[in-house]
């Protein structure tokens, strides 16, 4: 080896030598010469030992070296000279003396063993440099090499290296760039072999992350360096110190976190050490001298050149000996310099290895483990719940991708998506410090990179690991979320991918797994590099900034949304109440006009007659003659009152107009600000299929089948929560389908049918429901199975005979199962009749519908939270119901004759077209309310799914659009009901679902009907008094008056409108009359009452005017119970209401004596 | 379940088997009356009277679900315990709606009177008066005041088993 020896006499002199010779100060500065002139040639380890040795030196307790330790030292030139020399036994003497007792070094095995092997790198390394000779003969067609340039020294600095590698690869130029490659041959063999040269390169090596934690730190000390300058300006003011020196110490703490937190730490135990005393100053700033300042001022020039070096060896040892001066009044120990020393000697790989888990070769049961760490911090906890999801959904869905197939391109830029999630996975669930998912990312990226790396695909049964553990990744992420129990399979799934891993680490890449890419001529796309324009790697959009809202205040403000627009409704329909209204006024304003005309004509023709008489006799004018009486003054103003009053009837007309042009504004308003509301609770339904897909997969893993699925409607949003509460119940019915109906491949063969069973699941928006079908092709429900399992339980006669339909309903039975043993997948005491009770307590409804040999559908409907509908409304005595559109053809007005009796019941023929009847009463088990089949009636033609049938009810009294909501927290559902709306006059309606009320019809048990005739409507808690009066103030003070006291009151403007009310259900206890009242009067109302058998008891008071006894009698005879003439006491009306509700309970109670 | 509610105050006879009983955690609570039966709220519970009594009924329910009414933009149901099953009819005169809990989780009762305010509860009587069966898991505590005994219930528990029992009477 040509190299130049070092000239002895250029090093520094022995202590001895020196005026203060053998002082603990003049080792100190000789050691530190020495360790200067190591860094100088290049050997920062040398240098660091050098700085370690003055610190442990500043340390001892005596100002004069023991006797034995300056033996140890005067050597220790010569060894520093004989290392610089490349003599490795140098090594070892140098080793003894940082050991050497009296210096009390408190370094571990691990310490000592890593300080020397970092010599014995250096040292090699050092050795191992070219024989510049033959270099520069090798170099002789270098034009611009200039020999003597590097002839003079031989220790380059690190930049000459850089040089020096751009020489290499100027001397042996080839396209080649990979680094692998250059181990095979040529000068650089020797020269760029070493781990060291990592240092040399230091921006290249490290990793993007590392590069960016570096200039963040950096960042951060510049933050320093600023309150640096405050302090700095403070002390030179000779202003309060404590208040900027507290600031440094807060944010050289955060630094430290940071520091720490990044990986750097070296820096960390740094920061910590400065802030003590820092702080230290900042409870006694008086103590701070300008020495103090110089001193912060170095030591941060050092940290940004330690920054700046990071990586190379030996970067920020020079912090080392700041740290221990006197300088500070807390200087370093020396037990913390020679691990801080230990510290800052670490490789930037190494950092990036402590950053994240090692790598395992077996995995155990700790390795999978999702427990949290005591300490874990909640908020990036939080971040991590929140994120895991979509990424391990997207992880997945790449996998999923690779094992699809597709074009090259395309399955490249999967491999790097999942490449870059498992890191960013990795690095998230180490931060949170969640082993299970940070040691299976982790391991997953090994595998991902190296096959990234060469540019191939994975296959055959690592792609199965693959997906196995992107399933296990899944649930992991959903187990940590609360939504299901830890995957089973984690270890096992772990294990094999070490195995992978093991496998590829010894043997490289699985053969199977390299392409025929070698053999293709076309270019490869890089992983790093955009693929081709016809092939663009899928872009992902930027995420938009988002916010984290508590989820009970957005289900606020969503209620809120929702009330806004019920509001509006309302006001709507008052505001058309008072249109109508106004329509009426100006219907009566044109009757007083007219009214208002004839009698100003009355008046003229009155005035004629007499003007003749009087004109004749006086022969004067009428005008004359003052014959214009005040009567034709009055019906002149009439006229003109009638007149002004129909002109302010169409300004308040314009008015409302006007308002209902802000309503309808409100309206749309308050339906965006709903639908804005609604989108953020909304998520498409894809983002479940994933879950789906995995839940396929591992039911198939388990039961040995092979399935596929396919989706459609996933594009449909969806409430988020209802999505979620379908998901158990759509898994079990997946799970069901592969192990109870997708038969083995053998069986399926045989049945001519595909291997691979096919599944089909489809979702769509059916009202105010989220519709799924799942159909599968296998072998369908086995009804004899079914039959026998039904008999054996006892749950029907041995004799009793059942229809497919009866049969299907039976598996929803609890604990019905036709399978004689458990399996793992879907056999584990849960089958259908879970499936079916999910669905039942969410409001939801299950329909079956199977073909044996080819398969069964499962049809599940869960309602929506809210939605809006159109709706018709009508009356069933008492009950006001909205009848949601759902299912309804066609409105048809039916006269009675038009109905036709057949032996299954009535019928309707309408178009041609028989339609079955069902009246809308006996659907819900109320009592007719008509007469019977020849009066006219409407009919809804409602398709229920499976047949058209023509409901029959009485009138519809409006036609409007509602809001459908679900019946409060208590009451999740009610057959044959969809929910129910707020009308516009406030009162609630239940909504009506007619398909579904259709399909129960024939199922609802006798039991269910609680309300068979009239005496069973359900009892009223109040005593019902019916007010009949046509005049409006009287019938309004009566309505409070019996209100006040405790009644249930309804009123009716005449007779006719009594006997309708009292033609419904609920009957009122008590009948209140006027006598004189247009269309039928008291009398013939009360002859009415009387004339019915369900009437007849009924008590009626007669409260009038007409103080004449002829009409007292006439009452009396037709039946009246009390006649009263008005004014009527209000103690003695309630008295007397009293006595006759008393009396009818007494009758009811004791109907013997009735 | 048959017992003469008449003797109900006089007599305090233990229920089926004595549960768990602690001291009211509050020493003022709401009272109601339902008939012979006195129920206490703990102040805590949102509860107010309602002006309106407009319970729109429901078809082919069960009695006691006296039917919905709109409170402030929430459907509230509207319970008559007067017609649980082990509730004898009462012939009543004027009632009053109170409505019980906040938002969706507002359940309405008809009471007799005016509920009033009861300091003093003092210690809860370790034996239970007989209650309707569908009572007996809601309600924890007994407290004879003045002479009347008021019943320390959880309304929550017994307005969810309604729900599911009326489900389960409609599946």
């Amino acid at each position: 080896m040509n190299t130049r020896q070092p000239d002895a006499q250029d090093g520094p002199t022995h202590p001895e030598a020196t005026s203060d010779s053998g002082t603990i100060a003049a080792y100190r500065a000789q050691i530190a010469e020495l360790s200067a002139q190591a860094a100088a040639e290049g050997c920062p380890g040398l240098s660091g030992l050098g700085e370690l040795l003055v610190v442990a030196l500043e340390q001892l307790p005596v100002k004069t070296v023991p006797a034995t330790l300056a033996e140890t030292l005067a050597a220790l030139s010569e060894a520093f000279t004989a290392y610089l020399l490349g003599d490795d036994s140098a090594i070892a003497e140098l080793i003894l003396t940082l050991s050497h007792p009296e210096l009390q070094i408190p370094l571990s095995g691990s310490q000592w063993a890593q300080i020397t092997q970092q010599l014995v790198t250096e040292l090699n390394a050092k050795n191992a440099a070219p024989d510049w000779d033959e270099l520069s003969s090798a170099f002789d067609t270098a034009t611009n090499w200039d020999e003597s340039e590097f002839g003079e020294t031989f220790l380059l600095p690190t930049d000459d290296l850089v040089t020096l590698s751009s020489v290499k690869d100027w001397a042996e130029p080839t396209t080649d760039t990979d680094p692998a490659t250059w181990e095979d041959g040529g000068f650089g063999d020797d020269f760029f072999l070493t781990a060291d040269d990592v240092s040399q390169h230091p921006e290249e090596s490290q990793s993007k992350e590392t590069l960016e934690l570096l200039e963040l730190m950096t960042l951060e000390a510049a933050l320093i360096r600023h309150l640096l300058t405050d302090v700095a300006n403070c002390l030179s003011s000779e202003t309060r110190l404590s208040e900027p020196l507290v600031r440094l110490s807060d944010n050289l703490e955060r630094y430290q976190n940071a520091a720490q937190t990044a990986g750097f730490s070296g820096l960390a135990q740094i920061c910590g050490q400065v802030n003590a005393n820092v702080r230290l100053f900042a409870d006694q700033p008086e103590a701070f001298a300008p020495n103090h300042l110089e001193t912060l001022q170095t030591w941060l020039a050092l940290v940004d050149d330690y920054l700046a070096h990071f990586g190379e060896l030996g970067a920020g040892l020079p912090l080392v000996p700041l740290l221990s001066t006197e300088a500070w009044p807390l200087p370093l120990s020396l037990d913390a310099a020679a691990e801080l020393v230990a510290l800052l000697q670490a490789k930037p790989d190494e950092l990036d290895m402590a950053a994240s888990a090692p790598r395992k070769t077996s995995a155990s049961a700790e390795d999978v483990s999702l427990a949290l760490p005591d300490d874990v911090n909640p908020e990036l906890l939080n971040i991590l719940l929140q994120e895991l999801p979509s990424q391990t959904q997207t992880f997945s869905a790449a996998v999923q991708a690779l094992a699809n197939g597709g074009q090259l391109g395309g399955q490249l830029a999967d491999l790097n998506t999942a490449q870059r999630i498992a890191h960013t996975i990795k690095g998230a669930a180490n931060t949170v410090g969640i082993a299970g998912i940070a040691q299976l990312t982790h391991a997953l990226e090994d595998i991902l990179v190296a096959y990234a790396q060469q540019q191939t695909l994975p296959d055959g049964a690592l792609l199965d690991t693959l997906l196995a553990a992107a399933d296990c990744l899944e649930a992991m992420s959903d187990a940590l979320n609360g939504l299901a129990p830890p995957p089973d399979d984690a270890l096992d799934v772990l294990q094999k991918t070490l195995t992978w891993i093991g496998r590829i680490d010894h043997e490289g890449l699985p053969k199977s797994a390299l392409p025929e890419l070698a053999e293709s001529n076309s270019p490869i796309p890089t992983l790093t590099t955009p693929l081709s324009v016809s092939e663009p790697e899928p872009t992902e959009p930027a995420p938009a900034a988002s916010v984290r809202v508590d989820a009970e205040d957005m289900n606020l403000l969503f209620q809120q949304a929702g009330e806004n627009l019920i509001l509006n409704t309302q006001a709507q329909e008052r505001l058309r109440r008072i249109k109508s209204q106004l329509q009426a006024m100006e219907t009566q304003f044109e009757l007083l006009r007219r009214l208002g005309e004839e009698l100003d004509q009355l008046i003229d023709l009155k005035d004629l007659s007499g003007r003749a008489s009087i004109n004749a006799a006086t022969r004067f004018d009428a005008l004359e003659m003052d014959q214009y009486n005040e009567l034709h003054t009055a019906g002149r103003r009439m006229v003109e009152a009638a007149f002004d009053a129909r002109e302010l009837n169409l300004d308040a007309g314009k008015e409302l107009e006007s308002l209902q042009k802000l309503l309808d504004e409100h309206q749309r308003l308050a339906t965006d600000n709903q639908a804005a509301m609604m989108k953020t609770r909304v998520i498409p339904v894809s983002a479940i299929i994933p879950r789906l897909q995995r839940s396929l997969r591992q039911t198939c893993r388990l039961t040995g089948k092979r399935c596929h699925l396919q989706v459609s409607g996933e594009h449909l949003q969806v409430d988020g929560d209802t999505l979620n509460r379908l998901l158990d119940p759509l898994m079990h019915l997946l799970r069901n389908a592969v192990d109870h109906g997708i038969e083995p491949a053998a069986e399926r063969l045989a049945a001519s049918k595909p291997e691979i069973g096919q599944l089909q699941m489809a979702f769509d928006r059916d009202g105010n429901y989220i519709s799924v079908r799942l159909s599968d092709d296998g072998r369908g429900l086995d009804y004899g199975a079914i039959y026998d399992t039904a008999v054996q339980r006892g749950v029907i006669r041995a004799d009793e005979t059942l229809s497919e339909a009866g049969l299907q309903r039976l598996i929803l039975r609890p604990n019905f199962s036709t399978r004689s043993e458990t399996t793992q997948t879907s056999g584990r005491g849960v089958g259908m009749d879970v499936v079916n009770h999910h669905v039942l307590a969410q409001g939801g409804s299950l329909a079956l519908h199977s073909v044996v040999g080819q398969g069964l559908t499962v049809t599940v409907k869960i309602p929506l939270p809210l939605s809006s509908t159109h709706a018709l409304l009508t009356q069933i005595g008492p009950y006001r119901l909205a009848l949601s559109n759902k299912g309804l053809q066609q409105i048809v007005f039916v006269p009675g004759e038009r109905l036709t009796e057949s032996d299954t019941g009535l019928r309707l023929t309408v178009d041609g077209i028989d339609y079955p009847v069902a009246s809308l009463p006996h659907l819900l088990h109320l009592p007719a309310t008509n007469s019977g089949g020849t009066a006219h009636k409407t009919a809804l033609l409602v398709n229920d799914g499976e047949q058209v049938t023509a409901v029959l009810l009485d009138a519809i009294t409006d036609s409007l659009d509602i809001v459908v909501k679900n019946m409060g927290h208590y009451i999740k559902k009610l057959p044959g009901y969809s929910g129910a709306a707020i009308l516009g006059d406030g009162s609630v309606a239940p909504v009506v679902d007619l398909p579904e009320l259709l399909r129960n019809a024939s199922d609802l048990p006798v039991t269910f009907n609680d309300l068979p005739n009239l005496e069973s409507v359900p009892p009223p808690g109040l005593a019902k008094v019916l007010v009949v009066d046509d005049s409006l103030s009287q019938r309004r003070a009566l309505e409070q008056l019996l209100h006040d006291a405790g009644f249930q009151v309804t009123t009716a403007r005449d007779g006719i409108e009594a006997v309708e009310l009292l033609a419904g259900v609920a009957l009122p206890d008590i009948v209140l009359t006027d006598l004189e009242m247009p269309r039928m009067n008291g009398i013939e109302l009360t002859a009415h009452i009387r004339g019915r058998a369900a009437l007849k008891t009924l008590p009626i008071i007669m409260i009038t005017s007409r103080t004449t006894l002829a009409h007292r009698k006439l009452a009396e005879e037709t039946g009246t119970d009390l006649y009263l003439t008005k004014p009527v006491r209000e103690e003695e009306l309630l008295a007397q209401i009293q006595l006759f509700l008393d009396v009818a309970a007494t009758a009811h109670s004791h109907p013997g004596t009735a | 379940m048959d017992f003469a509610y008449s003797d109900y105050s006089a007599h305090f006879a233990p229920g089926k088997g004595t549960l768990d009983v602690d001291s009211y955690s509050e020493s003022v609570a709401v009272a109601f009356r339902v008939g012979q039966m006195g129920f206490l709220l703990p102040t805590s519970e949102p509860c107010e009277v309602l002006q309106t009594q407009n319970v729109n009924p429901i078809p082919c329910v069960e009695p006691w679900l006296s039917g919905l009414l709109n409170v402030r933009g929430n459907i509230v149901p509207a319970i008559d315990l007067h017609l649980l099953p082990g509730f004898p009819a009462v012939a009543t005169k004027k009632r009053y709606l109170l409505a019980i809990g906040k938002g969706e989780k507002t359940l309405a009762l008809w009471i007799d009177r005016y509920p009033q305010m009861l300091a003093d509860l003092g210690e809860a009587s370790m034996t239970l008066p007989p209650v309707p069966a569908l009572l007996q898991p809601c309600v924890h505590a007994a407290y004879l005041i003045q002479d009347e005994i008021w019943l320390n219930a959880q309304f929550g528990p017994l307005f969810a088993t309604l729900g599911q029992n009326r489900q389960g009477a409609a599946a």
